[in-house]
């Protein structure tokens, strides 16, 4: 008698409790989702990285409580577990545990434990399951639903509409539209051979992501956010296929300096420096092999041999074959030399067929910034006078690398226009300039008395603390680096950050050519050479 | 009898018996109720405490209480082990005939009153070491037994270290409790004053038999026990063993010799009689923490370390106990 019911009220109590712990798990499982799909949207707000899959925010906590009911399921909990538990919270001193081993484990039935039942029995009827196992919200449960909520109300509520609400029409058909030309991009692609067969890999890749972005864009249900978000992460998947051109663009600089010294920069400004390098080797080569040279020439040859391979060294290259040709020419072995320039010609030949490649697939990101541009708002074409913008749609979204104050992107002006206004009205006579830079300082120092006032040797004197002082030296006094030097110091950091920091290609160029004008190396040889940029300034 | 009244009856002895004794021991409950856990427990208590707190007075009211017999030894380092166990004497029985007949020492009692053991040598104090594990004692060759109940309350000063030895771990583990006398309070100062410097003495009466306490020891042992309690037991003392992997942090900190088996069964029998004490029939969690302490301190032998910071072995079990859980689950799993 006192044996089933005592049997009775554990099981009544291993039920409830399996029941509050089911509903724990569950109510943890959902608030823990909760937070992962916070989580998730802060993600998407943060870095822009804009998935397009609505039901994450759903899915995440659905898949938590699941998981938390596989869980819960699995773990195994006994009734002396349980029994135990009812000691405790009852403070019973376990006496449900200890009559249920002994019932359980039929152990002989001694006068004690007859007393044990019936008191046992007696306590037993006077529990209550709902009392014992309290539907309540514990500590960890406290935490983890306080962190959800917050999360949820300042995390996901303003961005609600970003799956409920409908995109403006007239955005939709600018994406639609940007759609269309990047389809047209993809086709023009197609017909395309890359002038290097080792590309076409690259260009048969960009090709298909292309076409797939072209049918995204073209859906209805499109957002602007997304949209752009799917359009960066094309152009990133595009920028790391050209990710090598930055180091090529530096050598075809030098080279360039090295190749075209003696002649109007200007007019070989667009030429391919390795086409012409190729060329020049190819030259060279038939000189050595077919004709007999004067020591004259030859030397010449060399010279001019040792200017490109510093031009390499410098941009941290090395053409092997170029510097075993010099090493020949140096032997005599002239045909030797003409063999080895011969195969350089040929390398440089593959590199200018690589460069066109990189440019042709930078084309593509460019045009695909061109299209952001349409979508966001941050360039407005008369191919959509239908669309209006509002003030500072695309505010905040284009990023010009570290430093810059976007203060372009602000004017909703084109951006290439502003460089290019910039470039001409700031640096009309880049000499001027930089003697305007530093005239002021050399003013004020020839207006000073160049002494402390006081007393002789009690204190330091302004010539002893210049010593310590950075910038442009006194007049008379042997600066501490030349222009030049400076210049190349600065430029090295330039292209430093050009390769660093996400910046779109057409504007690398106009910086690059920014820097070509100020180089203070540049007039020299201008003056030594036509003299013409000296009468222009 | 029904186990109801049994325990009902265990109970009321309990509280007789402690109120005898709280007429004339003034406070140090926890002391009396140590050595009444010990008396029905059948196992031997060691009090430690200061000269004048009433260890002596605490044993002989309780031989006044009990209707047992009972004998003092006053331990001396010149105290020899014949002293206590009694030796054989050659006796003239008849005129010219002369036999060994032997002579029962003071351990031949009930209750014996070792007091200031520390003051003799180690030989006369492992004189006791057979009464009180195995209740006999063996001169000469022949096996005395020992009368029952039968029980040693040993005292001993903690400050005066000087011409003293200290209990051999042996015996230390062959006694159930070692509880501390600590000082009286104000209050409590103020009634012995009253109490031992007035004309009228207490007067106490024999309220038990060795009869039933005989038969209170049958009924402590048939106190029921579950196992996640008894693995529990088993994981505290196996705790306070440095070299075990169980070994909680205190103990392999300060500890050099853990527990013997004997703390486990101090342990649980400590806490039968406390369930008992509480009207119930099986012991649980609570029980062996109320007797962890005076079961558990004089089995653990402290380090170098553990001397040199002050710590008491008292410390320490009381972080085993908040260390080591309960891991009811654990438990039924390894049953399951």
């Amino acid at each position: 008698m006192e044996e089933s019911m005592i049997l009775q009220k554990i099981r009544e109590l291993y039920h409830r409790y399996r029941m509050i712990t089911g509903w724990e798990k569950i109510a943890g499982g959902i608030f823990t989702g909760l937070i992962l799909a916070c989580i998730y949207i802060a993600f998407v707000k943060v870095t822009g990285f804009w998935t397009g899959y609505y039901w994450y925010f759903i899915a995440l906590p659905i898949a938590s409580v699941i998981v938390a009911f596989v869980l819960h399921q699995f773990k195994k909990v006994s009734f002396m577990d349980v029994a135990l538990k009812s000691d405790e919270k009852l403070q019973l001193k376990e006496k449900l545990s200890t009559a249920l081993e002994w019932i359980e484990q039929q152990k002989i039935r001694t006068p004690m434990f007859r007393g044990l039942l019936r008191d046992t029995a007696q306590a037993s009827k006077e529990v209550k399951e709902s009392k014992v196992f309290p539907l309540e919200w514990k500590s960890p449960l406290k935490k983890i639903s306080a962190v959800s909520v917050f999360l949820v109300v300042f995390l996901w509520m303003p961005t609600f509409s970003l799956f409920t609400g409908q995109e403006d029409p007239k955005i939709v058909r600018a994406i639609q539209q940007e759609a269309k030309k990047i389809e047209e991009s993809a086709k023009k692609l197609e017909k395309k051979q890359p002038k290097n067969p080792a590309n076409l890999k690259k260009f048969k890749k960009a090709e298909k992501e292309l076409k797939k972005l072209a049918s995204e864009l073209k859906s209805p249900d499109i957002k602007k956010r997304e949209a752009l978000a799917k359009i960066s992460r094309v152009q990133d998947s595009l920028s790391q296929d050209t990710k090598q051109k930055a180091d090529m663009e530096k050598m075809e600089q030098e080279l360039k300096k090295a190749l075209f010294s003696g002649e109007n920069k200007d007019d070989k400004g667009d030429e391919d420096a390795f086409g012409e390098l190729s060329k020049k080797m190819q030259n060279l080569a038939e000189k050595l092999k077919n004709e007999k040279l004067s020591k004259e020439e030859k030397e010449q040859i060399q010279k001019e041999l040792e200017k490109i391979k510093n031009a390499l060294e410098q941009s941290g290259q090395k053409n092997e074959n170029l510097e075993k040709a010099l090493e020949n020419m140096k032997k005599g072995n002239d045909k030797k030399a003409g063999q080895n320039l011969s195969e350089a010609g040929e390398q440089f030949q593959q590199r200018q067929s690589e460069m066109d490649d990189m440019e042709s697939l930078e084309e593509l990101g460019d045009e695909l910034e061109e299209s952001q541009d349409m979508i966001s708002g941050r360039k407005m074409s008369g191919n959509y006078p239908d669309m209006e913008f509002k003030e500072g749609d695309g505010e905040g979204e284009a990023d010009f690398g570290k430093g810059s104050t976007n203060k372009e992107e602000k004017t909703n002006q084109p951006p290439s226009n502003i460089y290019t206004k910039r470039q001409h009205q700031s640096t009309p006579d880049r000499r001027g300039t930089y003697e305007k830079l530093y005239g002021a300082t050399r003013n004020e120092y020839e207006k000073a008395t160049g002494q402390v006032k006081g007393k002789i040797s009690k204190g330091p004197t302004i010539r002893s603390l210049r010593s310590n002082k950075q910038g442009a030296p006194r007049i008379g006094d042997k600066a501490k680096e030349s222009p030049g030097e400076v210049y190349a110091r600065y430029k090295a950091l330039n292209e430093e950050a050009l390769k660093k920091e996400k910046i779109p290609s057409r504007y690398k160029k106009l910086i690059r050519n920014y820097y070509d004008e100020i180089d203070p190396n540049q007039g020299k040889e201008t003056d030594q050479g036509t003299g013409k940029e000296t009468e222009e300034n | 009898m029904k186990a109801e009244e049994q325990v009902q009856k265990f109970k009321a002895v309990f509280e007789k018996v402690s109120g005898e004794i709280g007429k004339v021991i003034v406070g140090q409950k926890d002391i009396v109720r140590d050595t009444l856990i010990c008396l029905f427990g059948g196992g031997n208590l060691l009090l430690e405490g200061v000269p004048g707190l009433g260890k002596t007075l605490l044993v002989r009211t309780l031989s006044r209480v009990l209707d047992l017999s009972y004998s003092r030894i006053q331990f001396t380092p010149d105290l020899m082990p014949a002293d206590i166990t009694g030796t054989n004497l050659v006796v003239e029985k008849e005129p010219g005939k002369r036999v060994f007949e032997f002579q029962r020492g003071p351990v031949f009692s009930h209750l014996v009153l070792a007091d200031e053991v520390n003051r003799a040598t180690p030989k006369t104090q492992s004189a006791l070491l057979e009464a009180m594990q195995e209740h006999s004692t063996t001169v000469a060759g022949v096996i005395h037994q020992l009368p029952e109940p039968f029980m040693v309350l040993a005292t001993q000063n903690p400050i005066e270290m000087e011409g003293t030895y200290p209990l051999p771990e042996a015996q230390l583990d062959r006694f159930l409790f070692k509880t501390l006398v600590p000082f009286p309070t104000e209050t409590e100062l103020g009634i012995i004053i009253d109490r031992t410097t007035g004309t009228e003495t207490p007067d106490v009466g024999k309220v038990l038999g060795g009869e039933e306490i005989l038969e209170m020891k049958k009924l402590v042992r048939s106190v029921l026990m579950s196992t996640p309690v008894r693995d529990y037991i088993s994981r505290l003392v196996i705790s306070t063993h440095p070299e075990t992997e169980q070994a909680s942090n205190p103990t392999k900190k300060y500890v050099r010799y853990g527990s013997s088996p004997r703390g486990a069964q101090a342990l649980v029998v400590g806490a039968k009689v406390n369930a008992l004490i509480d009207g119930r029939y099986n012991i649980g969690f609570e029980d062996v923490l109320a007797v962890a302490k005076p079961a558990l301190r004089h089995r653990l032998i402290l380090n170098f370390e553990a001397q040199a910071e002050g710590i008491s072995p008292d410390q320490i079990v009381e972080q085993i106990i908040k260390e080591i859980p309960r891991e009811a689950e654990k438990t039924t799993k390894k049953q399951g």
